[in-house]
């Protein structure tokens, strides 16, 4: 396939995945309870790592993979220290 | 081999479809469940998937320099996603997130003590 096309589809993807992260900020923003904004803030976390290496891939360099692998640790340790700390009211016992 | 190529990037455009298909439902399916734990149910599943897919397509549409760098980010994606779900369902259950009223039963509600000990209980959970 040419690379015109390649580069359509990564394009595509890019703003669809920017679409899908701005639903989840909606979910952060509406959500019924606080425990749907944790899961809101996981899920847009997840697809903002996978958006910027969508992004990456577009413009054809290395530089961003390092951010999406930060984001991608960080939504982690964020979705768990918050849960604690709904659950009991500390993160540390 | 012109034609492995293509059918390397056929297979590639192919994942990135399934991928956005998959993310899109998940996160149409936290707009639409009536349930918190419907909610991740739903949105977990279909997330994990649909982020893997995409960071997997990266490996046949872009160099290798890059698609073995997505493929550590899958790698980490797909361990930590489940993990930070079941935390986030274990605390809703311990705050007592109402449910939908379709409920059938709640299996973990007779063992919601069992794994604490009582005496030693340094929070008020409720």
């Amino acid at each position: 396939m040419n690379p015109e096309t390649i580069q359509f589809a990564l394009d595509v993807a890019f703003w669809s995945c920017l679409v899908l992260v701005a639903a989840c900020m909606g979910v952060v923003t509406l959500g019924p309870g606080n425990i749907d904004r944790l899961v809101g803030t996981d899920f847009g976390l997840v697809l903002t790592a996978v958006d910027l290496a969508l992004f990456s891939a577009r413009q054809e360099t290395t530089h961003y993979m390092d951010a999406a692998l930060l984001i991608a640790i960080l939504s982690f340790l964020v979705t768990v220290v918050v849960a604690r700390l709904l659950e009991t009211g500390r993160v540390f016992y | 081999m012109n034609w492995l190529a293509w059918i390397r990037d056929f297979v590639g455009i192919l994942l990135l479809a399934g991928g956005l298909l998959f993310a899109a439902l998940g996160v149409f399916g936290l707009y639409r469940m009536p349930d918190v734990y419907t909610r991740m149910h739903g949105g977990s599943k279909a997330v994990t998937l649909g982020a893997s897919m995409l960071l997997l397509s990266l490996l046949f549409l872009a160099p290798l320099s890059l698609g073995l760098r997505a493929a550590a980010i899958l790698a980490f994606v797909f361990l930590t996603t489940p993990v930070a779900t079941f935390v986030s369902a274990r605390a809703a259950h311990r705050r007592r997130e109402p449910m939908t009223e379709h409920t059938v039963c709640d299996e973990l509600e007779a063992y919601r003590h069992a794994d604490r000990d009582e005496e030693k209980e340094p929070y008020e959970v409720d």
